[in-house]
């Protein structure tokens, strides 16, 4: 298989999750569409490294995080984008449920939703969250029991621990 | 009734992820050329400060211990070796292939690999043969070397290394030549001459790959930014 092929079935294979990923992260479907562009042109720009690592897709979801993260760059990024590439392409609306989940994301902390995310929608284990976002495996549990404490207030229900008995993220 | 909280967020991922936009892969390939063109376009607009640095740079190597192992100061466990002030020349020639660790290009290599046991770098023409062996030093066993294969990111002909200690001890920065970075975490190659006594004898760096100025140069001239060093 060409590199491209390898690039292109790399990209369509994994760009819906990581988009969904970061859209949760972020908080905004148009700036998360962005990085992960821009996370995936980088990635082609050092394919031969990245096809190698073990883990190419969180390789492109923590670029584009961090891309995000600074957000001048991400505003100048943003103009060159949408002169190369137009606007947005066509998003279909996200659910009612989506869109007050995204909100309620939004408003907790952003270290307990980084890890909320990670493990929730992109499916991690506790270990490989704290691997990704450089924190021990402690840490990690804790913002992941108090993000879910803090989104259950947010979204105005008890939290799942009364519901479901003590949530084990061993 | 609402879901769990936990069936909510598995939904939202199946959600959004319906709503993510997909793009031409080839676009985004496209996309990544350009970063790559941008990316020498700036190199060469630094070239002329590069002169400037390297010049104080070498006034520094002076100062220093230049018989010290690696980075060629005084560096302690635990030091960080930064590059500051890159001071990149223009990539040689035309931006002959864009391609991302193609094989090497130029005057019939084939592969380049550096065996840190041996402490030499072998060089091998089209035809397999061996075209050059240049006598190298790497990392030391408590400042090992990466291995693997990496590539090679840019090609700078003068920089300027700058070491900070934790708890502000000691720090220094030096002038270093001919050097090729390579990508993927993998270590720096450049000129060490005041390693001499250890290329192709012993491992004495913190972890960058050192030799001789001329050899130093001559892997410089032929290697391309995108070309593949296997390091082991």
């Amino acid at each position: 298989m060409s590199r491209e092929q390898d690039f292109d079935e790399f990209y369509l294979g994994s760009v819906r999750k990581v988009t969904a990923q970061l859209v949760a992260l972020l908080g905004d479907a148009g700036e998360a569409d962005d990085a992960v562009q821009e996370a995936y042109a980088r990635a082609w720009q050092r394919w031969d490294s990245v096809s190698r690592m073990d883990d190419p897709v969180g390789w492109v979801r923590v670029v584009a995080y961090r891309i995000k993260v600074s957000s001048w760059r991400s505003a100048m990024r943003r103009t060159v984008a949408h002169r190369r590439h137009g606007p947005p392409a066509d998003v279909p609306d996200m659910s009612p449920d989506s869109v007050a989940l995204v909100a309620a994301l939004r408003q907790i902390p952003e270290a307990q939703r980084r890890a909320i995310v990670l493990f929730h929608l992109a499916g991690l284990t506790v270990e490989q969250v704290a691997a990704e976002v450089g924190s021990p495996v402690g840490t990690v549990k804790a913002r992941l029991s108090r993000g879910r404490a803090a989104l259950a207030q947010v979204l105005g229900e008890p939290a799942d621990e009364d519901v479901k008995g003590n949530h084990s993220y061993a | 009734m609402h879901d769990t909280l936990d069936e909510r967020l598995a939904q939202l991922g199946g959600s959004l992820e319906d709503a993510a936009a997909v793009r031409s892969p080839s676009l985004v390939r496209s996309r990544g050329e350009q970063i790559r063109a941008a990316h020498r376009r700036r190199m060469v607009a630094m070239t002329a400060t590069g002169a400037a640095v390297a010049v104080i740079g070498v006034g520094s190597l002076v100062a220093f211990r230049p018989d010290s192992g690696g980075h060629a100061g005084p560096v302690g466990p635990g030091s960080t070796v930064t590059p500051t002030a890159p001071a990149p020349t223009a990539p040689s020639g035309p931006p002959s292939h864009t391609a991302v660790g193609a094989p090497p290009t130029k005057a019939g290599i084939s592969t380049v690999v550096v065996d840190l046991k041996k402490d030499t770098m072998t060089v091998y023409g089209k035809d397999q043969k061996v075209l050059k062996t240049i006598p190298v030093t790497g990392g030391t066993a408590t400042h090992p070397t990466r291995v693997g294969t990496f590539t090679v990111a840019s090609k700078q002909q003068h920089m300027t290394l700058s070491t900070t200690m934790p708890q502000g001890g000691d720090s220094y920065s030096i002038a270093i030549d001919w050097v090729l970075q390579l990508d993927g975490g993998g270590p720096q190659v450049y000129a060490m001459p005041w390693n001499s006594s250890k290329f192709g004898q012993i491992n004495g760096t913190h972890g960058d790959v050192g030799m001789s100025t001329a050899d130093a140069e001559w892997l410089y001239d032929q290697l391309e930014t995108g070309d593949g060093i296997t390091i082991r």
